[in-house]
């Protein structure tokens, strides 16, 4: 497709026109340099199908990082009118609330020493990586996975998995309240049964990191972050159960498109009406999954906080294990925003996109009322994280949303042609990076080369005043699906 | 003639598939996602371990009928551990087939090339391009 007639709005900000069956415009945050990056796949094309959805409001956004997916691009946000707009599995994506949490450390430098390498290992020991990783906790009983997908991140700390008030800390506070496990299929229930508290394969990962930046002082201070005080990261979703209910929903909403009466500009936007039986049952499911990713991303954070307390031989109380935010990148959610001075209820697709807050919205906690919602952006893995706040800006030009990382530049297939292991693992020890990853082949499929660079990414959302930036971390060690 | 290559894709894994009929099309698709996922696993046509399955599918056209056969396929790896090792009998039409697939259990020391976790209905076109029969596939994982 050609894209003459893309529109430069400011340094970051594209504009792509009408055209077509397009019922709103693509807009489209990057610099020249990523932009030309973006041209490189069909991510500007998924931009232009998505804007043809009913219901859409304002524009079909995306962010730094979009990169080709299936249906959406990844780095996708669209906003449906609740009446007349339609929910899309493909704009949430398979991995639902697949998502990222940023966890504080009173360690320091010292602390890690010349312990990495074993802290990896034991982190790695504990915690199923990997295809098909499975049996981290006893398998779940039918009765159980109910309690899971309704109760999300509150079940896992009910099962002594965390503390309470990490709920705080994590969008929604970890559970959505309309989720409905009668809408789960068997199939579903049956993958996610062994699988909460296990990583996956991928892109996912736990990280041990250090501040290298404090960015925002005031910030920082209010989330106890200082200059070369270890964090932790760790990104995975609701593993082959999100999966299953994506697939199942997808092909339930094909079957039935015709009742919508609308050419699909691509299958994968399969798609129904909000407020259709269909739309609201997979709503139903898709909230399971997300509490399910909630819970295994806590029965995780606990098990490394564990794993670590034990290595290092430090209590609790000197470990400081604290959550500061996690968050979700893929998901769709009810919330309202201003469109031309009026409030609206919008249902919200979040595809590799991450919430971003301001200050005034009332969702949020307390504690962030003042700073705005944190946004964890993490690079690859040999490169650099940042953690970043939302803005009131974000709330009047992207419905509150932000990147959700690096974004992928190149296919894993290209990645694996274009170096070996060896050179990855040279690059990773020059950089004093220590890893652990189920398959050799996963570290070179998730090399630097293969990402966009990740400052590039945050830098357009930070001059475009979506997100404010409050501190830049670097890798130490790192454990991959 | 070639039965299916991976193709690049941004973010996930995709491969090309081509057959002089449709029917090799389904047929070498089947290939493409065992071999994928499997690598050069060797499968082990043992008579007497194998398994007789009837498969009916019934979809909107015939390029949603191939995502929706490979979907199949695809349960049968992941949920009841089964890999096939023939296609025995199969009859497409133009929104519904029907196969007499043999199957043989999945070792358990099995390892996983990758880790496809779904088959999407991203774009999908079967063409006819010099007298070859091609679709793209596109695979969640």
């Amino acid at each position: 497709m050609n894209y003459n007639n893309l529109k430069q709005l400011d340094n970051n900000l594209w504009e792509l026109p009408i055209r077509g069956k397009m019922k709103v415009p693509g807009r489209i945050y990057a610099n020249k340099k990523l932009l030309q990056q973006i041209y490189r796949d069909n991510a500007l094309e998924q931009v232009c199908n998505v804007a043809c959805l009913p219901g859409i409001r304002k524009y079909s956004l995306a962010m730094p990082d979009i990169h080709w997916g299936y249906g959406f691009p990844i780095g996708g946000v669209a906003a449906m009118d609740r009446e007349s707009g339609v929910i899309s599995p493909g704009g949430v994506g398979y991995d639902i609330n697949c998502g990222v949490r940023f966890i504080r450390t009173k360690l320091g430098i010292e602390d890690v020493k010349g312990k990495l390498d074993q802290m990896v290992n034991a982190i790695f020991r504990e915690v199923p990586t990997g295809v098909g990783s499975r049996n981290a906790i006893d398998k779940l009983s039918y009765k159980e996975m109910k309690k899971i997908l309704t109760g999300g991140a509150k079940w896992a700390i009910e099962k002594g998995y965390g503390i309470e008030s990490d709920l705080a800390a994590i969008e929604e506070g970890g559970q959505l309240s309309q989720a409905d496990p009668e809408k789960v299929s068997s199939k579903a229930m049956q993958r996610g049964s062994n699988q909460p508290g296990t990583l996956g394969s991928g892109n996912h990962f736990i990280e041990i990191g250090i501040i290298k930046d404090v960015l925002d002082r005031k910030v920082a201070r209010s989330f106890k972050l200082k200059k070369d005080q270890i964090i932790i990261m760790i990104h995975t979703g609701s593993r082959g159960l999100g999966h299953q209910i994506c697939d199942d929903y997808v092909h339930k909403m094909l079957m039935e498109i015709d009742k919508l009466g609308f050419d699909l500009p691509d299958r994968q936007l399969a798609c129904a009406k909000i407020n259709s039986k269909l739309g609201e049952d997979y709503y139903k499911a898709m909230a399971c999954a997300a509490n399910y990713a909630w819970a295994n991303r806590q029965i995780i954070m606990s098990r490394v906080e564990k794993e670590i307390s034990t290595f290092l031989r430090v209590d609790y109380a000197d470990l400081g294990f604290e959550l500061i935010y996690d968050v979700c990148h893929n998901i769709a959610k009810f919330e309202q925003h201003m469109i031309n001075g009026e409030k609206e209820e919008l249902c919200v697709h979040r595809k590799g996109a991450t919430r971003a807050f301001g200050p005034s919205r009332t969702e949020l906690a307390s504690k962030f009322r003042e700073t705005g919602q944190p946004v964890i952006i993490p690079g690859d893995m040999g490169t650099e994280s940042y953690l970043c706040v939302g803005t009131d800006k974000a709330m009047i030009e992207t419905f509150g949303s932000s990147c959700h990382g690096a974004g992928r530049t190149m296919s894993r297939h290209q990645a694996l042609r274009s170096t070996n292991i060896g050179k990855v693992f040279n690059e990773l020890k020059t950089k004093h990076i220590y890893f652990r990853a189920a398959k050799n082949k996963t570290l070179v499929e998730e090399m630097s080369d293969a990402y966009k660079n990740v400052s590039e990414v945050v830098n357009t959302m930070h001059d475009s005043g979506i997100v404010k930036k409050v501190v830049r971390t670097k890798p130490l060690g790192v454990v991959k699906g | 003639m070639k039965k299916w290559n991976p193709l690049n894709h941004t973010s996930d894994y995709a491969f090309r598939v081509y057959g002089r009929t449709v029917k090799d099309l389904f047929i070498n698709s089947v290939f493409a996602l065992v071999e994928s996922i499997f690598g050069n696993f060797k499968i082990s046509d043992d008579q007497s371990t194998s398994i007789n399955k009837a498969v009916n599918i019934e979809s909107l056209d015939q390029e949603t009928l191939i995502i929706d056969w490979l979907r199949n396929i695809l349960e049968l790896i992941l949920f009841d551990n089964l890999i096939p090792i023939n296609i025995v009998q199969l009859e497409i039409y133009s929104q519904n087939l029907s196969a007499q697939l043999k199957l043989t259990k999945i070792p358990v020391d099995t390892s996983y090339n990758i880790d496809i976790k779904a088959i999407t209905y991203h774009d999908v076109k079967i063409v006819l391009t010099e007298g070859l029969y091609q679709v793209d596939i596109v695979c969640d994982i």
